[in-house]
């Protein structure tokens, strides 16, 4: 049980990273060889065939946070201030060591007066290096990624 | 009771449109009449509905229709509304109609081509009281340009390829980039919405004033740093804006395509090297070396089509879709190279959703911009958008086409004299009774 917990601080943590847009701590997070994956249309397309709304490698997450730190993002200029709840924490082994982790989360999205509620699944696949858990792997399953979408610039 | 008509000569200006365009309702309810309903709207590309029955649901304007192909493979754009009284026969914005479309109000049932093949208890009605032939599923007017389809609510005699008019050049080097000679939209649909009006959209694709500086934040990573943006954007820059007329606009980039392969960016170092020189290979054997050259040389362009089409590099086709005077939605489609290698599509679909999706590096700064506008238009003392840069220097090519630099505004002008044009006609809907 004290990996279950272990896991469960990581993922919250993760989280209130991500609210409070802590760019660089939420980068150091993952590991180089990391997927990134928000699927768009389809819960399971194939990321290498079918478009998605985030399908990031490290380099392509290093530029995403890059970009949202210059303070030239203006999609997030006023910053959305962001209140997640994560709930429903599941842990199993996985091979190679690695602990695969599913959770479902509620997202309140706040900017410019309006008000936006997003709802999904996450699956992480935590790698331990040099004690310290990582993230190998991230898959977001939103509720609406086959909907019309207003702006997603923030870290989800 | 008359409205007050509209004037659209107060509204639009040589160099200047008026607020009034983007919030007024009565204006909005207008363009889904002259523009929407009168005119060769965007709704699809052949290849989303490849196989027998397979349909997606679209919109032309406000109006709900099914794009599907029937079981002889031929494509029907049909209304979606039975004709009984009044419901949605297909809920689905994407299938395939196996059993055609079935009404769950009351059982009509429609074949994929439209025709009513059932309904229950027909002897409701007396002998020679309803014939089925006649209450088929409304037909919409298609046509294809190279699997690009548009439809047309009214269809006055006037073809798809005059509506596409000098733009139709510009499909063509979208196809020509294609080993087989055809673009397949087969790899999703990333969609995006806004709290404004859909021209704002149409006018921002064919701006290129904005791009360094709104887009900064993207521009000026790792990549581009070191990159001189002026060379393509500022006085001496290489980039130019033409105003094709019909309210067609472009970009045009092919001089730094053409310099260092710049906005072809499947060739510009993220695809092995043995899948560039197959995909030059295919290109060369059906275009020939001179034309496969030229066809690399202009690249992905980037234009608009009135009054809903966008094509953009790196291979994305856009459909805009109106919802309301101040809602809007629009549809992203990766365009694949059919007969290209796997790396390059697969390049072309991953920059999709990296630059141009809902969490993109650039779409969602545009977005903003779009709701930023709408909401000054609120702050009412000076209503004007001005809209005269370049307007003294912008030079007509041969060919008709007006041409401007980069930072100047001659597309936004075209597509405005054309809207006020199509608004002057008359109304279609009699307000006399």
């Amino acid at each position: 049980m004290d990996d279950f917990r272990e896991v469960e601080q990581f993922i919250y943590r993760e989280a209130r990273l991500m609210d409070e847009h802590r760019y660089e701590e939420w980068l150091a997070l993952w590991t180089e060889d990391a997927v990134y994956w928000v699927p768009c249309g389809r819960d399971d397309a194939d990321p290498e065939r079918q478009v998605s709304i985030v399908y990031d490698r490290w380099p392509q997450l290093a530029n995403r946070i890059q970009r949202l730190k210059t303070g030239k993002a203006f999609a997030e200029d006023p910053p959305s201030r962001l209140c997640r709840v994560v709930s429903n924490i599941e842990m199993e082994q996985a091979r190679g060591g690695e602990i695969v982790a599913h959770s479902s989360f509620v997202l309140g999205d706040l900017r410019k007066h309006q008000e936006v509620h997003w709802y999904g699944r996450t699956q992480h696949r935590l790698r331990r290096i040099d004690g310290a858990l990582r993230i190998a792997y991230k898959k977001v399953t939103l509720l609406n990624n086959d909907e019309p979408l207003p702006n997603l610039a923030f870290l989800i | 009771m008359a409205a007050a008509e509209i004037s659209y000569d107060e509204l639009i200006k040589e160099d200047q449109v008026h607020s009034r365009l983007y919030y007024d309702q009565a204006i909005f309810q207008e363009e889904m009449d002259k523009i929407f309903s009168r005119n060769w709207v965007y709704v699809g590309h052949e290849s989303e509905v490849a196989e027998r029955g397979e349909f997606v649901g679209r919109w032309i304007g406000l109006q709900p229709v099914i794009l599907v192909r029937d079981r002889e493979r031929r494509l029907h754009l049909l209304l979606n509304r039975c004709r009984h009284r009044s419901n949605t026969v297909c809920q689905l914005e994407r299938g395939v109609a196996a059993g055609g479309f079935r009404c769950a109000y009351h059982g009509w049932t429609y074949a994929a081509s439209g025709d009513l093949i059932g309904m229950p208890y027909p002897g409701g009605y007396a002998p020679g009281d309803f014939r089925k032939e006649e209450h088929g599923l409304l037909e919409v007017a298609m046509e294809s340009y190279h699997g690009f389809l548009f439809g047309h609510l009214n269809p006055d005699g006037r073809s798809l390829l005059e509506h596409l008019g000098a733009a139709r050049v510009l499909l063509d080097q979208v196809i020509n980039l294609a080993p087989d000679g055809e673009v397949e939209l087969r790899a999703g649909i990333l969609k995006h919405k806004y709290r404004a009006n859909w021209k704002m959209t149409m006018e921002n694709v064919v701006d290129a004033y904005h791009p360094p500086i709104l887009h900064q934040s993207a521009f000026h990573l790792d990549s581009g740093k070191s990159f001189n943006w002026d060379s393509i954007y500022g006085p001496e820059g290489n980039a130019r804006i033409r105003d094709l007329g019909d309210g067609h606009g472009q970009i045009d980039f092919s001089a730094q395509n053409r310099k260092s392969g710049f906005f072809f960016q499947g060739l510009r170092g993220d695809i092995p090297a043995a899948a560039q020189s197959a995909y030059v290979e295919g290109l060369v054997r059906r275009l020939g070396s001179e034309r496969a050259a030229q066809a690399i040389g202009d690249s992905d362009p980037h234009f608009s089509i009135f009054p809903n089409f966008n094509y953009l590099p790196p291979g994305q086709v856009r459909l805009i879709r109106p919802v309301s005077v101040d809602e809007t939605h629009i549809y992203y489609f990766p365009a694949l190279l059919k007969g290209a290698p796997d790396e390059l599509n697969r390049e072309r679909i991953r920059r999709n959703g990296y630059m141009h999706g809902p969490a993109g590096l650039v779409a969602p700064d545009d977005i903003d911009v779009y709701e930023r506008n709408q909401e000054a238009f609120k702050a009412r003392q000076d209503e004007w958008l001005i809209l005269r840069r370049g307007l003294r220097s912008q030079r007509r090519e041969e060919g008709g086409a007006m041409v401007g630099l980069a930072y100047e505004e001659t597309t936004q002008r075209g597509l405005w004299g054309h809207y006020r044009r199509v608004m002057k006609q008359p109304s279609s809907t009699v307000e006399e009774r």
